[in-house]
């Protein structure tokens, strides 16, 4: 075993790094990062990640994105563990996924309607009007099998398979520069894309729209291998929590501040071989067991909140 | 050794998010002396105000399209010494390189025809944006006259306007001057009225414009704009 997570056939487990930075411009204007993004790496083996992107001018824009984020991830955690299976000659092993992709992609609609059912009740709670909480999504959850994404809005998905790098969730673009498509949005529900891809994914990037100009090349949107082949690299062998302030360091640098001035966020994810010690958590998560999991890492300096 | 990986993330070069305005000038006989002079000084203060945002000098473009006897495009690159083809190649140019002329008036007012040609102008340079990867903001057309629309067909265009409008394909203002018909301006427009020019406060109305473009160029998906306060006119409801 590998820090408590069952390794696949080939001996890799997923390694995964995420930071969401405020960007430049919410600094200027005393706007926390409304971006957030929450990830989980099951016992068994899969592996599940949230972007969240909260509306520019929403009053609880981070609270919505954080809320999102989190609630995807736990849905779709909820689902997967539902739909394991026994692994075959071990039954007192953890168990992997289905090696069908249908119940994951029922799951992920699931885990839409329940996040934005989840929304609609905060809003309530707060007696607020639902726009307030404005927020995208991207989700994805990886198997030793198939890769299903659910994108709502701008945000991004990147896989690398043996095809090569691919964009696995389409960011969801107006006509203008400044539309936007937002959980939100009455009807939201109708026009989220769920994709499944029939085959093994050797590592994953999530980003909001932040990085979108930087990492894809427009109108096409076709990834930048020199984008996202060392953020590969980087996590492969990441450790721990510097790996993740790391992160952060790159999203907040100088050379990409001068490129965006939005919110950035980057969920990276690899297989990389079990060895050495697991990355560890902050001390205030709480893991479920086989689990390793981390929400909303932000840097609380950086944007000012505790 | 992780930092070192960091390092290497290289950055796409993508072409700059653009925020297109077409003014449309008329320059015709009424506006000769003081009214064009105020609306020359208030093009050179736009200019000057957006070079001075390095977002809007990159992001905006300008085209502009004078009605006075003949209808023009104008050439912006070069203080509109020549008239240049009225295509979309050519009539838009970027803040940093946009050099205002100094319009001078004559002639009748052919309103129906700027304006019909501005549709296919805006339509055309969207086709470009789409080609080049560009992505674009929602096209401002900005017309500003002191007269009413004296061309033979001009009847037929505030539709067009109106209905381009209502697909969301641009934002259309209408500024009526001193003397406008401001009931017939008020038919071009779907979502808002035409205003009236306080006097000849060109100068107020294009720092009010400058400051507008430079808030939607800056403007981040799903965000609301919002537009500075109008102090150099009014809106005109007496001809709704």
């Amino acid at each position: 075993m590998c820090g408590g997570k069952a390794p696949d056939g080939d001996g890799l487990v997923w390694r995964v790094v995420g930071a969401s930075v405020q960007g430049v411009a919410h600094r200027r204007a005393g706007l926390p990062c409304q971006d957030a993004q929450a990830w989980r790496v099951l016992g068994s083996g899969e592996v599940i990640i949230a972007v969240a992107d909260g509306a520019g001018t929403a009053p609880c824009a981070a609270e919505g994105a954080r809320l999102a984020a989190i609630h995807a991830v736990d849905s779709l955690a909820g689902a997967l563990r539902a739909a394991t299976l026994p692994r075959a000659g071990k039954p007192e092993g953890p168990a992997r996924a289905t090696a069908d992709a249908g119940p994951v992609l029922v799951a992920m609609r699931a885990a839409f309607g329940e996040t934005r059912a989840a929304l609609c009740q905060q809003a309530a709670a707060a007696a607020r009007p639902l726009a307030d909480f404005a927020t995208t999504l991207s989700c994805a959850v990886a198997t030793p099998d198939y890769l299903v994404t659910g994108q709502l809005g701008d945000g991004l998905v990147v896989a690398q398979g043996k095809v090569g790098l691919f964009l696995a969730g389409r960011p969801q673009r107006g006509e203008y520069a400044n539309e936007a498509y937002f959980l939100s949005m009455e009807g939201a529900l109708e026009g989220l894309v769920v994709q499944a891809y029939g085959l093994r994914v050797e590592a994953l990037a999530l980003s909001s729209d932040g990085l979108l100009r930087l990492a894809l090349y427009l109108p096409g949107l076709e990834p930048h291998e020199p984008f996202f082949l060392p953020l590969f690299d980087f996590v492969k062998g990441a450790v721990g929590v510097s790996a993740q302030e790391e992160l952060a360091g790159f999203l907040d640098s100088a050379r990409v501040c001068e490129r965006t001035d939005d919110d950035k966020t980057l969920v990276v994810a690899a297989r990389a071989p079990c060895g050495g010690a697991p990355p560890s958590s902050p001390a205030w998560l709480e893991l479920a067991a086989g689990d390793e999991r981390a929400e909303d890492q932000r840097q609380p300096a950086k944007d000012g909140q505790a | 050794m992780t930092d070192e990986h960091l390092q290497q993330v290289e950055f796409v070069q993508n072409p700059e998010p653009r925020c297109p305005v077409v003014l449309v000038v008329d320059v015709s006989g009424s506006m000769a002396g003081k009214p064009i002079a105020e609306l020359n000084q208030g093009l050179q203060d736009f200019a000057q105000t957006l070079k001075s945002d390095p977002l809007a000098a990159l992001r905006v473009e300008v085209a502009l399209i004078t009605f006075g006897g003949a209808v023009r495009a104008l050439d912006v690159r070069n203080a509109g010494q020549t008239e240049i083809p009225f295509d979309a190649q050519n009539a838009f140019v970027t803040i940093d390189a946009f050099q205002p002329p100094a319009l001078a008036a004559s002639g009748e007012t052919p309103m129906g025809e700027a304006l019909r040609r501005t549709l296919a102008l805006v339509r055309d340079r969207k086709a470009i944006y789409k080609q080049n990867g560009s992505d674009y903001f929602r096209p401002w057309v900005f017309l500003i006259t002191d007269g009413r629309p004296n061309d033979a067909g001009w009847e037929a265009v505030p539709d067009l306007v109106k209905e381009e409008e209502r697909r969301k394909g641009l934002i259309f203002y209408a500024v009526g001057v001193e003397g406008a018909d401001m009931k017939t301006l008020a038919r071009f427009g779907e979502d808002r009225p035409p205003m009236k020019l306080r006097g000849l406060a060109f100068r107020e109305m294009f720092q009010w414009l400058s400051k507008s473009l430079s808030a939607v160029a800056a403007s981040r998906p799903g965000e609301q704009v919002s537009l500075p306060a109008v102090g150099w006119g009014q809106v005109d409801t007496a001809s709704q």
